[in-house]
C-alpha cells in the first residue's frame, strides 16, 4: 500500500496504454494526491515540481508491467463476494476473491469426490452447500440424488446450478422438504421409477430446501464480507469502479456501504443502482437526489435500474417472432411493458438516468418505444439511458438507439458460456450469429459498454474482452465473424466506454491528467499478444485512486 | 401423543391479474370484513391499498396489523422473503392470500404453496377486467401473459362489468370459455370472496353456510357451487384414489378428505383445479370422510357417487 498523500511519484512501466487520444501510450505516469498529474515520459511532472513540494519522486515499480486503465465492470452484482460462503462445484477452474483457485470439476463423479472432501472441514450436521455447477458441460450420466448421497447420507448436501433455477441435493435434503414419490409436483425430477432423483426446478420447488437450510444469496450479499470478497474479486481483474446493478438500498445497507467502501484499505469504486421499478416514478427521483448528496468518491449513488424481462437461458426472455428454436413459450415481462413505458417517461421526464434490463429483442423493443415516446414528449440532450445486456437487438435497433442518444452495455461473456446454447437450444442459428452485437454497436455510432454480470459469468474484463474480439464458444464455433471487434475498441468499452455509461468518463476510464489515478497492473500486452491469448494475460493488481494493490 | 405437533400447513389462495383488474378492490374487502378469519394478505405495495386507518392496530415498515385479526404484509423486493417472513412469525393465521404483480403467471406462484409443506395451496383466481381483457389479448406484447393468467387460474372473475356503456362482458367471456372452459366463471365479486373465505373451512359450507354468518356479513344471496359428502370405514386403494381424484369429467373443482388406504395408512387430499395432494397423515383416523364440490349444473352428486362407490369396489 503505497498512496502518499502529498509529494509527486512518477510510476514508470513496461507501457502505458492511456485511451487519452492526445497521449496514447506513454511510459511514465505522475500521481499526485491519487490523481494523475502527468502522463508521458521520465519527466513529465518535473514542471510540477514547484508547485507541489519540490520533490518527484521515482518509482520502477512497474517496469516490467502494461498499465491500462482500471477497468470499469458496468454491470456485476456485489452477490459475485457472497458465493463463496459455500463450495464452487463448477466446470471451469475459478478463482475466490483470496486467490485460491477452486479446479473445475467435469463429472459427476468429480463433484462428489470434490465435495466429500470438502465436507471434511464442516462440523457434524452442517450442511453442504455448493454453487455454479453447470450439467451442460458435463457428458457423464446426469448429477443426481444417488452421487450426493456418496458425499453424505446424514448431512443435507446442495449442488445450485449456475442459473440459479436448478439445484441437485441429496436425499437427506429431499426429506427435509418433505418431497418423495407421492409429491405431485411438476419441478420435482424423478428417476425412471417414480422416485425424486434429486433435481429440483425453479424457485418454487427449490425454496423449501433453502428455507430450511437457511440458503439466502440476497442476504449474504448485504454482509460486509461480501462487499469486501467482491472488491478482492474485481482488484484481482483488474476492476478498479464496478456496478452493483440492482439494490433496494435501504438505509441499513446504505450506512453500511459507506461504512465499508470509506475504509482505508478498500480496494472499489461501487456503483449500485436503486431498483426503479417497485416504486411510483416521483418517489424513485426523490430518492435518487437524496441518495446522490450522500455519493462519496467509493460509493457513486444515484444511478437506477429498471427490469424489463427475465434470461434467454432461462427462456424467460422476451423474444421477438420467431420465438425460441425448441417451441418453448415466450418468456416473460418482469415488468408489465404498459408500467415499463409510464415509468421510463416518467423517470426521463425528472432527468434519472436510467440502466433498462433488456434480454430478448421484444424487450429491446419495448425498451426503444418507450424511450422514443420520452424523448418525443420531453427531449433531452445526454440523457445516457443504457440498455443492459440487450443481447438480441437487431440493426434496426442499433440504429434507433443510435438516434435516440441510448448507450448500450453488451452481455459479451455470453458469447463464450453460453453461445452454443443459444445457437442450438434458445434463439436458433441466425439469431445466435448477432448476438451480443458489438460490431454493429460500433458501427451505428452506439456508445458501447461490455461486460460479466458477475456472478452470472466470472468477473474478468480481459475474458470479455477476448469474447468480443474472437467470439468463439467450446464447441470451436465463431459466432459471428462479423461481429467481432478489435482489441482497440474491447479495452476502449472496459474503460472509457464503460464510464461513459456511468456518467464517470470525466473522472475515470482513461489516463490523463486530472483524473483518479486509477490502473489496473496487467503482466502483459492487451495490443501486442494474440487475440486468442487475450484472456491469458495476467493481472497483478490494480492502483485505485492512488493505492496499490497487489493480488 | 407428541405435545408438539407440526401445525397444520396454512392456506394460500392467490389472486391474479393484468393492472386495473381489481385485484386491490377485492383484497381491501377482504381486508376490512367481519368475517373473523385472520387473514394475511400479501401485497405488491401498501401504496395502493386504502386501509381505513381507524382499524389499524399497529405497523412496522411491512407488516400491517388490523383490528380485525388480518394483517397486510408488503413483498417489498422478493416474494420469497416475505412469504418467508410471514412462516416465521407465523402466529395463529387461517389463510395467506398472494395479491400477484399484473405479469405474474399465477401458476408459478401457486407453485411455491404446492411445494413448501407449510402451505396449501387452495384457489388461484385470475380477475380478468372486461373492458380492457379483449385489447389485452390483441396486443402482442401482452396476449400470452394474459392467456396464462387465465390458464393458470382455478377460477375466474370479471369484473367492471356495466361500467360502460359499450359493455364486452359477453365477448369476453365467450373468449375465456374458449381459453378454459371448464373454469368456473364469476361474475359476481361477492361469489368469489365467499369462496375465498372458505378456504380454511371445510369445503361443504358453500351449501351449509348459504345463509350463515358469513355469507350474510357479505351479502352474498347464492354460490353456484353444490357438494357431496362421503363417510365410512371402507379403506380404498392408493391407486383407485388417484384414478378418481383426476377423472376431469367428475367436475370436481375443490375436494378435501381425510382417507384410510387399503395398505392400513391414512392420508389427507386436497385437490383445487386440476391439482391433486395426496399426503400422509401423522395420526390414526377410525372414520374415512371426503367431500368433492364442484359447480352447480356441471356436477352431479350422483355420478360422483357412482364413480367413488365403483373405486370402493375395485379397491376391496
Amino acid at each position: 500500500m503505497a498512496g502518499k498523500k502529498s509529494g509527486i511519484t512518477v510510476f514508470k512501466a513496461k507501457k502505458i496504454i492511456t485511451m487519452d487520444p492526445n497521449c496514447p501510450v506513454a511510459s511514465h505516469v505522475a500521481v499526485h494526491e491519487g490523481k494523475i498529474l502527468a502522463v508521458g515520459g521520465k519527466h513529465c511532472a518535473d514542471a510540477w515540481a514547484d508547485h507541489f513540494g519540490g520533490k518527484v519522486d521515482h518509482d520502477d515499480r512497474f517496469k516490467k508491467h502494461v498499465l491500462t486503465p482500471g477497468f470499469v465492470e458496468g454491470h456485476a452484482h456485489m452477490m459475485a463476494g457472497a458465493m463463496w460462503e459455500y463450495f464452487y462445484a463448477g466446470y471451469q477452474d475459478r478463482t475466490d476473491p483470496d486467490g485460491k483457485l477452486w479446479p473445475g470439476l467435469d463429472s459427476a463423479d468429480a463433484v462428489t469426490a470434490g465435495l466429500r472432501k470438502a465436507a471434511e472441514s464442516l462440523a457434524d450436521g452442517k450442511p453442504v452447500i455448493a454453487w455454479g455447477f453447470d450439467p451442460i458441460f458435463l457428458t457423464s450420466e446426469r448429477l443426481n440424488r444417488k452421487h450426493l448421497d456418496r458425499v453424505s447420507k446424514d448431512r443435507p448436501v446442495v449442488v445450485m446450478h449456475s442459473n440459479f433455477h436448478l439445484m441437485t441435493v441429496n436425499s437427506k435434503a429431499l426429506e427435509l422438504a418433505g418431497y418423495d414419490r407421492n409429491t405431485n409436483l411438476e419441478g420435482m425430477a424423478r428417476f425412471p421409477d417414480g422416485e425424486p432423483n434429486g433435481e429440483l426446478q425453479e424457485m418454487a420447488v427449490m425454496f423449501p430446501v433453502m428455507r430450511r437450510l437457511g440458503i439466502d444469496f440476497r442476504a449474504l450479499a448485504r454482509t460486509e464480507r461480501a462487499m469486501r470478497g467482491f472488491a478482492r474479486t474485481a482488484m484481482r481483474v483488474g476492476v478498479t469502479t464496478s456496478t452493483d446493478l440492482f439494490s433496494e438500498l435501504p438505509e441499513d445497507d446504505l450506512a453500511g456501504l459507506l461504512a465499508v467502501t470509506g475504509a482505508h484499505d478498500f480496494q472499489l469504486r461501487i456503483v449500485p443502482a436503486l431498483n426503479g421499478i417497485t416504486e411510483p416514478a416521483a418517489e424513485v427521483a426523490k430518492r435518487v437526489v437524496e441518495l446522490r448528496k450522500r455519493s462519496t468518491d467509493r460509493l457513486r449513488l444515484g444511478a437506477v435500474k429498471l427490469m424489463a424481462d427475465g434470461s434467454i437461458q432461462g427462456y424467460t426472455g422476451r423474444l421477438k417472432w420467431p420465438g425460441y428454436i425448441t417451441g418453448h413459450e415466450n418468456g416473460i415481462w418482469n415488468t408489465p411493458p404498459a408500467r415499463l413505458k409510464e415509468q421510463i417517461i416518467a423517470l426521463h421526464a425528472a432527468g434519472v438516468q436510467m440502466h433498462i434490463h433488456v434480454n430478448g429483442d421484444e424487450a429491446s423493443e419495448a425498451a426503444l418505444d418507450a424511450l422514443e415516446e420520452a424523448q418525443a414528449r420531453h427531449p433531452r440532450f445526454d440523457h445516457r439511458h443504457v440498455l443492459q445486456h440487450c443481447q438480441m437487438a437487431d440493426e434496426a435497433q442499433f440504429r434507433r438507439m443510435a438516434a435516440l442518444g441510448v448507450c448500450v452495455n453488451l452481455f459479451a461473456n455470453h458469447i463464450w458460456y453460453f453461445g452454443d446454447q443459444h445457437y442450438e437450444r434458445t434463439m436458433g442459428p441466425d439469431k445466435a450469429m448477432r448476438i451480443d452485437a458489438c460490431g454493429s454497436a460500433l458501427r451505428h455510432g452506439v456508445p458501447l459498454a461490455i461486460h460479466s454480470d458477475a456472478p452470472v459469468t466470472p468477473m474478468g474484463p480481459l475474458h470479455v474482452a477476448w469474447c468480443a474480439v474472437n467470439r468463439l464458444t467450446p464447441s470451436g464455433r465463431v459466432l459471428g465473424e462479423d461481429q467481432r471487434i478489435s482489441v482497440a475498441d474491447a479495452l476502449h468499452a472496459l474503460t472509457l466506454g464503460a464510464a461513459y455509461t456511468l456518467k464517470l468518463d470525466g473522472e475515470i476510464g482513461s489516463i490523463e491528467i486530472g483524473k483518479q489515478a486509477d490502473f489496473a497492473i496487467l503482466e502483459g500486452d492487451p495490443t501486442k499478444v494474440k487475440p486468442a491469448e487475450l484472456r491469458d494475460i495476467g493481472v497483478a493488481g490494480t492502483m485505485m485512486g492512488g493505492r496499490e494493490f497487489l493480488v | 401423543m407428541a405435545g408438539l405437533q407440526k401445525p397444520p400447513p396454512l392456506p394460500v389462495s392467490v389472486i391474479s391479474g393484468y393492472l386495473g383488474a381489481g385485484k386491490t378492490t377485492l383484497v381491501n374487502r377482504l381486508l376490512a370484513g367481519g368475517h373473523g378469519q385472520r387473514i394475511m394478505v400479501l401485497v405488491n405495495d401498501f401504496g395502493e391499498i386504502a386501509l381505513d386507518e381507524s382499524l389499524i392496530e399497529s405497523r412496522d415498515d411491512d407488516i400491517i396489523a388490523l383490528a380485525n385479526g388480518c394483517m397486510c404484509c408488503q413483498i417489498g423486493g422478493d416474494l420469497y422473503d416475505a412469504i418467508d417472513k410471514i412462516l416465521g412469525r407465523r402466529t395463529s393465521l387461517d389463510h395467506l392470500l398472494i395479491e400477484t404483480s399484473g405479469v405474474a403467471d399465477p401458476s408459478k406462484i401457486g407453485q411455491i404453496a404446492i411445494a413448501e409443506p407449510d402451505l396449501q395451496l387452495r384457489a388461484i383466481v385470475t380477475l380478468v377486467d372486461v373492458q380492457n381483457f379483449l385489447d389485452g389479448v390483441a396486443d402482442p406484447l401482452l396476449s400470452d401473459t394474459l392467456e396464462r393468467q387465465v390458464r393458470g387460474a382455478h377460477a375466474l372473475l370479471l369484473t367492471k362489468i356495466g361500467t360502460h356503456e359499450d359493455d364486452k362482458t359477453g365477448d369476453v367471456a365467450i373468449r375465456i370459455a374458449e381459453m378454459a372452459a371448464e373454469k368456473p366463471l364469476f361474475r359476481d365479486e361477492d361469489q368469489v370472496l365467499a369462496m375465498l373465505l372458505d378456504a380454511n373451512d371445510d369445503p361443504s359450507f358453500v351449501t351449509k353456510n348459504l345463509n350463515g354468518n358469513k355469507a350474510q356479513k357479505l351479502g352474498v344471496h347464492s354460490v353456484p357451487f353444490e357438494s357431496w359428502n362421503w363417510q365410512g370405514e371402507t379403506a380404498v386403494s392408493r391407486v383407485c384414489l388417484e384414478a378418481f381424484l383426476n377423472r376431469n369429467e367428475l367436475q370436481v373443482f375443490r375436494a378435501k378428505g381425510q382417507l384410510l388406504l387399503a395398505d392400513g395408512s391414512a392420508v389427507v387430499v386436497h385437490k383445487v383445479g386440476k391439482q391433486v395432494e395426496i399426503t400422509r397423515l401423522q395420526r390414526e383416523i377410525l372414520t374415512s370422510r371426503l367431500v368433492c364440490i364442484g359447480l352447480r349444473g356441471k356436477f352431479s352428486r350422483s355420478y360422483v357417487e357412482e364413480a367413488w362407490q365403483r373405486c370402493l369396489g375395485a379397491s376391496g
